[in-house]
């Protein structure tokens, strides 16, 4: 076993502690690279590593801190070459057992490690997911990131698939065969299928990022970012005391952006929230665009209107009209005792087909049955 | 001394670079390592900086076919692997209909392979002499199921077609994916693949690019409109001009005899690097000329 290959395997189960995805697969690949003679030269080792190692832009962008850092106190692998000279010819196969089981050990001790690591323990994780997004501490902020990146993950993941199963051509149009086929004289030669159409909505999101909605918002795009990353047709705008199209923003997924942006509005425009402007404003712009497809519309606010309360039930009224329903999220109904009595609120909800509370990660989990429905 | 690799190295990039196609080390590399492990490259990047142009330019390195599949929601096995020639097989049944045949013998006769329509995925296997490269286009607007069915084929290089049995590559495709990444792609595909993020070029190879692209060009032209783009993609706006951009832009100006940028030249030319009225609408807000001005002193 040459010192230049533990390197490498040691440099391999760095990057797995690092968070990629580095298996056995991986480290192999990367052994085999020794062997096409990528370590004279520095730059092109590294970037043939980055190319078997990464697997997404970010792991991308992250790789060559990881290796600079990795490498800097250690013998680079031209340098222990041209020690050794000839003798450490390394010629590893995938039959070498040798270096095999030494690659499968690693591996191995990485994840008792990680076993021993009780940061993901069930209990932690339904805590976890019932509390408030506004008592989520710093300290527990990092793992409650991974997790709420994975539970959103798998449960977009859940609703394309069942969407993709009842999508399936399936019955045969028989009317339409043999009406196909006349011209082959009857023969039914080309086949003709009804699809059962299942009409996907569009989504259309409008999120409060005024002050009193400052910490839900923020955890609210972060599942938001996991629709659109899932699927098409999902408009989202923020509002506060002005409507902001951030569609284009969460396509792109940067949620550095979105996050300077957040903070941009909550500093300029944190007194209060004019809802009912910001809905009129949206009707007279962006309606005819986003609402000709009669679309669901999901409302994420408090519902604490500064600003006339006729205007913002006469705006969502003309909203209703030309959607096909109407869920509203409001992080105050996962309170104990809320009712919505506020003016604006107590009217609106007779106008809703789904009132929700979003206080929390579980909250925003059940939404999966009704965008099942939606996407 | 000059070792295999660095050789092999030095061709691609030279061979790309004689197809009109600049390259950077870390894609050379990438080239080399899908040549010589023969695993699939999965390219992303934002729209327009080349990553189709990639395999058709490799493909044309190594002399081979290129076998394209453009990737759409709802792409199935049928379009993408193979199908049944349905009309070709009631016929030849209808023809064999008096024939003293078997059951046995007719169904044999029509799942041949003469009834068999090749999609691009069984055409890229069954290639005889030379290995092709195959481009999987666009693989983010594809849904999950067709990911999962491109596994068997990215793995071990086969299909299974129940009529026939087990088609095996005789020469093992070089696959390319590229994405935009629209939606993120499945672990399991992304981790049979090796991986390239293509970021836009910088100002120096945009202008080799452009001078490639278009040898009419000047390099002052050339300068200008790059300088003007490069600008651009700092200013945030909905659609990023890509490369393939500024070579529309530079060969509108060319055809339109224009040697060199001004503020109405541009304003009529906007619709070549600018898809849509939002941006348009944003270039003119903060002014051409300034713009101008400040692509100048890049």
């Amino acid at each position: 076993m040459s010192l230049l290959l533990q390197n490498v395997v040691s440099f391999c189960s760095y990057c797995r502690k690092a968070g990629f995805r580095v298996g056995f697969q991986e480290t192999m690949e990367a052994v085999e690279l020794v062997n096409l003679g990528f370590i004279h030269n520095k730059n092109q080792f590294k970037f043939a590593l980055r190319s078997v190692l990464c697997s997404s832009k970010d792991e991308f962008e992250y790789f060559d801190a990881l290796f600079e850092s990795y490498w800097k106190n250690r013998a680079m692998g031209s340098y222990s070459l041209t020690q050794q000279g000839g003798e450490d010819k390394t010629t590893i196969k995938r039959q070498d057992t040798q270096s095999t089981t030494y690659i499968q050990s690693t591996i191995l001790e990485d994840e008792e490690e990680e076993g021993e690591d009780s940061e993901f323990t069930s209990s932690k994780v339904e805590r976890l997911k019932k509390t408030d997004f506004t008592k989520i501490t710093e300290i527990d902020a990092p793992i409650y990131n991974i997790l709420a990146q994975r539970f959103y993950a798998q449960m977009m993941t859940r609703i394309s698939r069942k969407n993709k199963k009842l999508n399936h051509k399936s019955r045969l149009d028989l009317r339409r065969t043999i009406r196909e086929n006349l011209k082959y004289g009857g023969y039914p030669i080309n086949l003709e299928f009804k699809s059962r159409i299942k009409q996907k909505r569009d989504l259309l999101i409008f999120s409060d990022v005024s002050g009193s909605m400052d910490l839900y918002s923020f955890h609210f795009l972060k599942f938001v970012i996991h629709l659109h990353k899932y699927f098409r047709r999902i408009y989202t705008f923020i509002f506060s005391t002005r409507l902001l199209d951030i569609t284009e923003l969460l396509n792109q997924g940067d949620l550095k952006k979105i996050i300077r942006l957040l903070q941009e509005q909550a500093n300029m425009w944190s007194s209060g929230t004019t809802m009912g402007e910001c809905l009129y404003q949206f009707n007279h712009t962006h309606a005819n665009r986003i609402l000709a497809k009669r679309p669901v519309v999901m409302f994420f606010s408090d519902g604490l209107e500064t600003g006339s309360s006729e205007l913002l039930v006469n705006e969502i009224k003309s909203i209703k009209n030309r959607s096909k329903k109407i869920l509203w999220i409001n992080p105050l109904k996962g309170m104990k005792d809320y009712e919505p009595i506020t003016k604006a609120m107590s009217e609106i909800v007779p106008l809703l087909d789904e009132f929700r509370p979003g206080h929390n990660m579980e909250s925003l989990l059940d939404l999966e049955r009704c965008l099942n429905d939606i996407l | 001394m000059i070792d295999g690799k660095t050789e092999e190295l030095r061709n691609i990039s030279n061979g790309l670079e004689e197809l009109n196609y600049i390259s950077d080390e870390a894609l050379t590399i990438n080239l080399f390592l899908l040549k010589n492990l023969r695993k699939p490259l999965l390219l992303e990047g934002n729209t327009g900086v080349g990553k189709t142009e990639i395999a058709r330019t490799f493909a044309k390195y190594l002399d081979t076919d290129l076998i394209r599949l453009q990737c759409y929601e709802g792409l199935d096995v049928n379009s993408a692997v193979y199908e049944w020639n349905y009309q070709k097989q009631l016929l030849s049944i209808k023809i064999q209909e008096n024939l003293d045949l078997s059951i046995e013998e007719k169904e044999k006769h029509i799942f041949n392979d003469e009834y068999l329509l090749e999609r691009p995925l069984l055409k890229s296997i069954k290639a005889e002499s030379k290995a092709p490269v195959l481009l999987i286009d666009e693989i983010d607007r594809a849904d999950e199921e067709f990911e999962a069915l491109l596994l068997e084929l990215l793995s071990d290089f086969q299909i299974t077609i129940p009529e026939i049995g087990t088609v095996t590559a005789k020469q093992q495709p070089y696959v390319i994916l590229t994405s935009n990444r629209t939606r993120e792609l499945s672990d399991a595909l992304k981790r049979r693949c090796l991986y390239h993020w293509i970021n836009y070029p910088t100002a120096e190879k945009e202008i080799k690019i452009l001078q490639k692209r278009l040898p009419n060009v000047s390099l002052d032209l050339a300068t200008q409109v790059v300088n003007f783009i490069q600008y651009l993609r700092d200013l945030e706006f909905s659609k990023i001009p890509g490369v393939a951009e500024s070579i529309d832009w530079a060969s509108a100006l060319l055809s339109l005899n224009q040697s060199e940028l001004n503020e109405m030249i541009v304003d009529q030319t906007l619709g070549t690097f600018l898809k849509s009225s939002d941006d348009i609408n944003k270039l003119r807000t903060i002014g051409i000329n300034q713009v101008l001005a400040r692509a100048a002193g890049l």
